[in-house]
């Protein structure tokens, strides 16, 4: 389900912390990996005449897992690439990411995914999944041929972009579930109520004069979803959640017994709708930035595991079209470069989050969330790691991204936790 | 200069950057823009070292408007501090209500939104007004400010109410719906018969002529302090934005 490049790389990285905790992991230790594969963990061990990494004073963990990327390929190739999304990825500790099916065109056939994982396979600098569209050409009315497609590698299914309107065709997309073992991953938003909608409906869009993206926006089909996945028992994966209602009603439904995981991006973990004041088009995204009240939710969510993944929605978007006033730039905002120091310095540098939580929502947790192996840092298992400096802050500067796009909503801004070195499947795809 | 949208470059697809950046080529000393879409002035504003005047950013501000509505109360009613003003109809399209709202509370007054629950946008009271959904509401004012209702947004279809005549029924302002003494006041352009009745329009007690005058001696002075000393000193928000160069 993963096509990229793969590596049989030797090394030993030398006195970092090492934190894995699923594993239970959390020691200075020196970690060798032979061709590729976690060999041994210890002290003082044999180099073997292995290129070897200083990691004192750094932070060894699993290496990320971004379960939502938008490639923009094929058909925008000028905002990113297979290879510089993966490269953007690599930079920011990914091993591993799942692209949206939302191009030009989307990825509604077995033949448009086949070529994508071609390119991939020699191109992707970390392996990429690829979800398929559940509806033809995104339209919303007929069903892809899904069975054809997850035999095809299809990581999943979304219209991410766009909701399944009509409940009677997400039914039977879930019914399909149980042929593609596969899970479909859904961008909540009922249209009628955020039409025109260019922020969160609240005090500060009656102040500025936007036209409202309610909360309930969302909320409301959230709830309809779980609803038709707890009938036909089937998992689901809710995309991008904003608003608090959407954590609570996710919360019910899995104590009820519903399997359905969530995510939740940087940005809404970071920000609220008070930053739109700056009338920036890079703080504009779908779903908009949300209240106080949700932000602590979604923190909340995170942390007591309701909410299993970070996903960055990395949204490249050309500079042309991100240089307008606000109500006329479309949604959207890179992610993938900045993703764990943005969260490192906004919720783990100020207690509102454990490192550890936050390590293992951006890895092993959108990793089950698809059904995909868990990174680990365990004798045997692939190499998939990231090494992170916890002291080192730098300004975010366009220069500085790998992607194609530079429409982040941290320019400027100064950040904690660097991202030193990734080993993505075996592979250095990221640093020394 | 003046520059419209129909057949210029901008109409051409001429992105507003590039107006920016052509327009600054000139080296003017203020540029003034009214343009459908919120935040234009301030891209405006990043590419050129121009003033820049906001004439109106799609439903956000209109400053000087907000400048001249003030001017015209404290002429007529010798303060601001302490009025009670009544703002009436479409809140949620209006830029005119948006600055009024702020400038007045600014200034020490007391605001009343009076609309169909549409048209009232949610979480307003945070600006520093009061809502009600009852047009007897109005009878409290010292001044009673009327929206215009921009008839080509109330289409039946939009559902913001369900007809213009139904609108007028429930919020239009009328004589029996004012008490004597009370100031009426208009952004202009009118409609008459729809959110405000012919007579209270030619009323004695109506301000909309006054607001026309004022609106030349604001908007002259607002250029002349550009173009002399500068917005410096200017320190309230309302006012800020009038100044953001
Ligand atoms: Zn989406
Ligand atoms: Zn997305």
């Amino acid at each position: 389900m993963l096509f990229g490049k793969r590596g049989n790389d030797d090394l030993v990285i030398r006195g970092a912390r090492v934190i894995d905790s699923a594993a239970g992991l959390d020691a200075v230790l020196d970690v060798r990996v032979d061709g590729g594969t976690v060999a041994q963990l210890g002290t003082k061990l044999e180099t073997n005449a292995h290129r070897v990494v200083d990691g004192q004073g750094l932070v060894l963990a699993p290496a990320f897992v971004d379960p939502h990327v938008h490639l923009r390929t094929p058909g925008r190739e000028d905002e990113e690439t297979i290879a510089s999304g993966t490269a953007a990825a690599a930079a920011g500790g990914y091993c591993a990411i799942l692209a949206m099916p939302n191009t030009e065109p989307a990825v509604d056939s077995a033949a448009v995914l086949g070529s994508l994982a071609e390119t991939a396979q020699s191109e992707a600098e970390v392996p990429v999944g690829f979800l398929a569209a559940i509806t033809r050409n995104q339209g919303g009315a007929e069903l892809t041929e899904m069975a054809e497609l997850a035999s095809a590698g299809a990581a999943g299914f979304t219209d991410d972009g766009r909701p399944v309107v009509a409940p009677g065709l997400m039914r039977r997309a879930l019914q399909y579930g149980a042929v593609t073992g596969r899970r479909l991953a859904l961008h909540c938003e009922e249209p009628t109520l955020s039409k025109g909608g260019q922020m969160h409906e609240g005090a500060v869009s009656a102040e500025l004069g936007f036209e409202g993206y309610p909360s309930v926006a969302e909320s409301v089909v959230v709830e309809r979803d779980l609803a038709l996945a707890a009938y036909e028992r089937q998992p689901l994966h809710l995309l991008h959640l904003s608003a608090r209602e959407s954590v609570e009603a996710l919360s019910r439904a899995q104590v009820a017994g519903v399997a359905a995981t969530g995510e939740v991006t940087p940005h809404h973990l970071c920000l609220t709708d008070d930053a739109v004041r700056s009338l920036d088009p890079n703080v504009k995204m779908n779903p908009p930035l949300r209240a106080e009240e949700d932000r602590q939710a979604l923190i909340a969510g995170l942390r007591d595991g309701t909410i299993a993944a970070v996903a960055t929605d990395h949204a490249p978007h050309a500079r042309h079209e991100k240089e307008v006033p606000f109500e006329a730039a479309p949604f959207g905002v890179t992610g993938l470069e900045t993703a764990f120091s943005a969260l490192y310095t906004h919720l783990v540098e100020p207690g509102l989050l454990k490192l550890e939580t936050l390590l293992e929502r951006m890895s092993a947790g959108p990793a089950r969330a698809y059904g995909l192996d868990a990174p680990r840092i365990a004798v045997g298992a692939p190499a998939n790691l990231v090494l992170l400096d916890l002291q080192a802050t730098r300004r975010v500067a366009e220069s500085d991204f790998r992607s194609r796009s530079a429409n982040s909503w941290l320019l400027g801004e100064t950040v904690k936790g660097q991202v030193r070195m990734t080993v993505a499947a075996g592979r250095v795809a990221f640093g020394s | 200069m003046s520059i419209k949208s129909a057949g210029s470059s901008v109409d051409k697809g001429e992105s507003l950057k590039d107006t920016a950046l052509t327009l600054g080529a000139y080296d003017p000393d203020v540029i003034v823009i009214r343009h459908p879409q919120i935040g234009a002035p301030q891209l405006v504003a990043r590419y050129t070292g121009a003033h820049i005047v906001n004439a109106g950013d799609g439903k956000h501000q209109h400053p000087t408007q907000a400048l001249l509505d003030l001017y015209t109360i404290s002429e007529e009613l010798g303060r601001i501090e302490g009025l009670h003003v009544a703002i009436v109809g479409d809140v949620l399209h209006s830029r005119v209500a948006r600055s009024n709202i702020q400038a007045l509370a600014l200034m020490g007054a007391r605001v009343t939104l009076v609309g169909p629950p549409p048209l009232i946008p949610r979480g307003i009271e945070a600006m520093g007004c009061e809502v009600s959904y009852e047009i007897d509401a109005i009878r409290a004012a010292d001044v009673v400010y009327v929206l215009r209702m921009q008839q080509e947004r109330m289409a039946e279809g939009a559902n913001f109410v369900p007809s213009l005549r139904e609108y007028t029924a429930r919020w239009g302002v009328t004589p029996e719906r004012l008490r004597p003494g009370q100031k009426v006041m208009h952004p202009g352009p009118m409609n008459r018969g729809v959110e405000i009745d012919p007579v209270v329009a030619d009323a004695a007690d109506a301000l909309i002529e006054q607001q026309v005058r004022s609106g030349l001696v604001v908007r002259m002075a607002v250029l002349y302090d550009l173009l002399t000393h500068g917005p410096a000193g200017v320190q309230s928000a309302a006012l800020h934005e009038i100044g953001a160069a």
